[in-house]
């Protein structure tokens, strides 16, 4: 699944971290650093799967915690929490 | 004092909230004469209020259990100058609700102190200094420290939860870490934490504004640093915790999400409370003293609390406002979802309406300190309307919390 961030949310950088506030149900969200990553991976080009190679190359994760397949699997998941809080859409 | 439009006139629709605290303010007398009291009660012996009676209170607390109460503080003045406010606390414990009470100590004695004990009462008591020069001169009482330092003793030996508070100004201000050495010297067999207030001008503070006491924008920053990064992992490893009762905008982005920040940000959670002043009046909370027009009734007579509660204007006026029709630095404000607007006392008491920003928060706007990075439209012409005619021109930095 590919995502793009919703055009209606207010994006924020405070040093590592991220507010993302959604105006039409006035809610606010603060994405930690790994977050923070994947929330500004979601260009509507880019596939759980890349992401999640792009993320174990910008922290520089230790082999052992940079499996393709489950960083995939975690990156997926997260997107769809971020999805579920109505902050992304489904690039089409 | 309040402007015609303070409540939102016509109500967005907003679900009714449990009423989860009830605040009475049993006395507007107080053995005490502090500077910086924002409720201004009258000296011992001297009010003329007619009050409720005991079955005045038991009776709203009755009424108020099936709505979701949890909690009833005993505030004043000085609650324990009344002969009702052990009868309440029985009260409220037969009812399986929570006691806290705001006392300066002075007459607690073993026998009070065993009952804040039997009955599981929480107890803030005020300390505004670690010596006595200090604390008296703010209580305008002599040997004021002395007591109240031997009844926390006493307590904190029996286990009773305590909140220290310390309301805060420039005069006092580095008293802070000197408190909070003294209480290491504490027992702490149950909770023991401060609670750190910065003035508003409110009542008789606002003379300490005029003689230029209160913290600016820029001392705010920087107590806010000082207690976030150096005084509460200090304390933390005492065994003490830290509330600062400031604002969001205040704390850097990282404290709000580590432990630390939890524990540094107060909230009363004034939508779910009501307050019942000296003279029996039902409001919003002790700034119905000064905002009579908050009054919903009074329980020394009829009412219904569940019909009041789920439909009087006021509260319905309240509630739209602070979710709807915030004005100020908070209508920009990304916050303002969680903050609410902070405390709608002091945003009523120095901006003339319920719907103004909090006085520290507009303090930091105006002097162009509040952080870029929490408004909604930093650079649009909406932020702009905002900005007062006294600080045109200011530059906005960049966020101030990096």
């Amino acid at each position: 699944m590919v995502f793009r961030k919703k055009p209606d949310v207010i994006t924020r950088r405070e040093g590592n971290k991220t507010l993302v506030f959604h105006q039409e149900i006035r809610r606010l969200f603060i994405l930690n650093p790994t977050s923070t990553f994947i929330w500004e991976s979601c260009t509507g080009e880019r596939a759980h799967e890349e992401i999640g190679q792009l993320l174990a190359e910008h922290f520089e994760l230790p082999e052992e915690y940079a499996d393709p397949s489950r960083l995939a699997s975690v990156v997926a998941d997260h997107l769809e929490l971020l999805h579920q809080a109505r902050l992304l859409e489904a690039a089409v | 004092m309040l402007r015609n439009d303070s409540i939102a006139q016509d109500t967005v629709e907003t679900p009714v909230p449990p009423l989860r605290s009830i605040y009475f303010y049993l006395t507007d007398e107080c053995n005490q004469r502090c500077v910086h009291c924002w409720i201004n009660p009258a000296p011992e012996g001297r009010s003329q209020t007619q009050r409720p009676r005991l079955d005045d209170y038991c009776r709203l607390i009755d009424a108020a259990v099936p709505l979701g109460l949890k909690l009833v503080k005993l505030t004043g003045g000085e609650p324990l100058l009344r002969e009702e406010t052990f009868p309440i606390i029985r009260h409220v414990s037969q009812v399986g609700a929570q006691t806290l009470i705001e006392t300066n100590a002075m007459l607690v004695g073993p026998r009070e102190a065993e009952l804040f004990r039997e009955h599981r009462v929480s107890v803030g008591v005020s300390l505004d200094g670690s010596e006595p020069a200090i604390h008296d001169r703010r209580r305008g009482l002599p040997g004021a420290f002395e007591r109240t330092w031997r009844a926390l003793e006493l307590m904190s030996g029996l286990g009773i939860p305590l909140t220290v508070v310390a309301a805060i100004s420039r005069s006092n201000r580095d008293e802070i870490p000197k408190i909070l050495h003294r209480l290491r010297n504490l027992d702490k067999k149950a909770s023991l934490q401060l609670k750190i207030n910065p003035i508003v001008a409110l009542g008789r503070a606002r003379k300490l504004a005029k003689n230029g006491d209160m913290l600016s924008p820029e001392e705010l920053q920087e107590l806010v640093r000082q207690v976030c990064a150096e005084l509460i992992p200090w304390a933390k490893k005492q065994g003490i915790g830290i509330v600062l009762q400031l604002e969001l905008a205040f704390f850097p982005i990282d404290s709000l999400m580590q432990g630390a920040g939890k524990a540094g940000v107060c909230h009363c959670g004034f939508l779910n409370l009501l307050s019942v002043l000296a003279d029996g009046s039902l409001t919003f909370c002790g700034i119905g003293y000064e905002a009579p027009e908050l009054t919903m009734g009074n329980i020394r007579g009829d009412y219904d609390l569940a019909t009041l509660w789920n439909g009087h204007p006021t509260l319905q006026g309240v509630r739209s406002t602070v979710h709807h029709a915030l004005e100020g630095v908070c209508g920009d404000c990304l916050f303002h979802p969680i903050c609410l607007g902070g405390c709608r006392a002091s945003a009523l008491a120095t901006g003339g309406s319920l719907a103004a920003s909090p006085p520290h928060c507009q303090a930091l706007y105006d002097a162009g300190l509040f952080p870029v990075s929490r408004l909604r439209e930093p650079a649009a012409s909406r932020y702009a309307a905002f900005t007062r005619a006294s600080d045109q021109g200011v530059p906005r930095p960049e966020p101030a919390h990096p």
